[in-house]
């Protein structure tokens, strides 16, 4: 594990999370699950029977972080009543917006709309290979 | 709940209103439903008070809606439905589960409006409009000229009614309490809802049965159309029983077909099964249209129908597709590959994981 790394958080979205399992590097969530959340809406998208990710949430509940107060759960609902955009981006951008983290997204339209909330972002190559 | 003392409006209380009063649910049963006071609902519907996040989860869960709903002004859903279901029946006495698929209809039109106008491709309507004075022949040809196909089987009747303007999707409805429902609304335009459980013959006898509705300005209308005809039919749906039937099966082509054919006075199930296929409709909508036209015995249709076995034919298009339509999906597509709407958004849009929705995008961009 690397140490520095894991001194950072990161929130994760479902595109993210779905491309990391399709290429096979579910190990490198396991080895940093300390510095990962999912947020609870992200995890409903992604925790299929039988998945990768699946058998990694239910090995590590406490990657999966619901909203924590009132302006976690009113920054989502701003950010999921705007067009185009569904239920798990709009929590992990909420998450990430007022956790003031940085956000593993791949998907364009999220990645706008939280790059337009003033988050970071990261692809998940960039997560996986240099975050 | 939280006091409204924030300067933001998040949740609107005209839409929590407006889901409510669709379903035709009252305060007490919503604030029973959700373990709460009658004076919390009020509140939240008149923006006094707001509900937390887990309670507004549940209403949208409750009224067959979309959080995104109670989050901004969206367009009313029709005043009043002319109910034409099952006799007996009244509106108000339909179960809970099959309001919901009223507001789950909404649901898809509000949702293909939305991504239409993301692309700036809003449906232009082509339907023409009939006086009530208008014989159904005359409306049938009227239509078949529109879609420029002469006499012969209108077996894509569903694309090239999408062509037209007219929003369609089909949805299983519970209890098969209704076959169709349609309305023109003020800014989806025409929309018809067909029951998904019934047979695709059947869809399309309903779907034309619904368009004579919108297009002879009958008003929003939620039909029963029974397996076997009821002769004594109030005069509106044995109008829109009329103009499906010109529609669907216009005689003078029928005819030939059927001399082609060589049939009988007296066809076997098989034969008018697949003189039904052709024309892509049920055996006993053909059977009746043969009987009206004397080429086949009285009572001969009904007989064939109550002793018919069933045979369940596997959908050639998964059923997400299906009921969704050619249109909707592929505006739901190109949305997505524009960037007006995100990976989560198409999938919920499409019914179907986000890994599935992402592989379908892959795999016509191949």
């Amino acid at each position: 594990m690397d140490i520095n790394r894991d001194l950072f958080q990161y929130v994760l979205d479902s595109s993210s999370l779905i491309n990391i399992e399709r290429n096979r590097k579910i190990s490198h969530l396991r080895n940093r699950k300390g510095a990962i959340i999912i947020p609870e809406k992200v995890a409903v998208e992604v925790n299929m029977p039988n998945s990768p990710l699946h058998r990694l949430i239910s090995r590590y509940p406490f990657i999966v972080h619901p909203f924590q107060n009132y302006e976690e759960e009113e920054e989502y609902l701003k950010i999921r009543g705007q067009s185009g955009i569904d239920d798990g981006e709009a929590a992990a951008i909420a998450l990430a917006s007022k956790r003031n983290l940085p956000l593993v997204i791949d998907d364009k339209m999220g990645k706008m709309k939280a790059e337009n909330h003033g988050i970071e972002t990261l692809s998940w190559q960039d997560f996986i290979f240099r975050g | 709940m939280n006091n409204l003392d924030s300067k933001s409006r998040i949740i609107i209380g005209s839409q929590l209103q407006k889901a409510r009063e669709l379903l035709q649910l009252t305060l007490e049963e919503v604030a029973q439903e959700l373990n709460v006071s009658f004076n919390d609902i009020i509140n939240w519907e008149k923006e006094k008070t707001r509900p937390i996040l887990k309670q507004l989860e549940k209403l949208a869960e409750l009224y067959g809606r979309e959080i995104d709903y109670f989050l901004k002004e969206t367009p009313a859903p029709p005043e009043r439905i002319e109910f034409r279901g099952k006799p007996g029946q009244s509106l108000k006495e339909l179960s809970r589960d099959i309001k919901i698929i009223l507001a789950r209809f909404d649901e898809l039109c509000r949702t293909s409006i939305e991504f239409e106008d993301l692309l700036n491709k809003r449906l232009k309507v082509e339907l023409p409009r009939f006086k009530s004075s208008d014989q159904p022949k005359t409306v049938a040809k009227g239509l078949r000229d529109i879609f420029n196909i002469e006499e012969k089987p209108l077996l894509d009747l569903r694309n090239l009614l999408e062509e037209k303007g007219i929003r369609i999707f089909e949805l299983p409805i519970p209890e098969n309490a209704f076959s169709g429902f349609s309305f023109w609304h003020s800014e989806y335009g025409p929309s018809v809802l067909l029951n998904a459980k019934d047979t695709k013959g059947r869809r399309n006898f309903t779907l034309a049965h619904e368009v004579a509705h919108l297009i002879y300005d009958h008003g929003s209308s939620l039909c029963y159309i029974p397996l076997i005809f009821d002769k004594y039919a109030a005069d509106l749906e044995y109008k829109a029983n009329q103009v499906a039937i010109e529609l669907l099966l216009p005689d003078l082509e029928l005819e030939k077909d059927f001399s082609k054919r060589n049939l009988s006075k007296t066809p076997t199930e098989k034969e008018l099964a697949q003189m039904a296929s052709k024309w892509g409709v049920s055996v006993q909508a053909l059977g009746y249209r043969l009987e009206n036209l004397d080429l086949i015995e009285r009572e001969l249709t009904n007989k064939i129908v109550e002793t018919r076995p069933k045979h369940p034919r596997r959908p050639k298009a998964p059923i997400w597709q299906r009921q969704l339509g050619n249109r909707f999906v592929e505006i739901s597509i190109e949305a997505y590959k524009k960037n007006f709407i995100s990976s989560g958004r198409l999938a919920h849009a499409l019914q179907i994981p986000i890994r599935k929705a992402i592989e379908i995008v892959e795999q016509r961009s191949k």
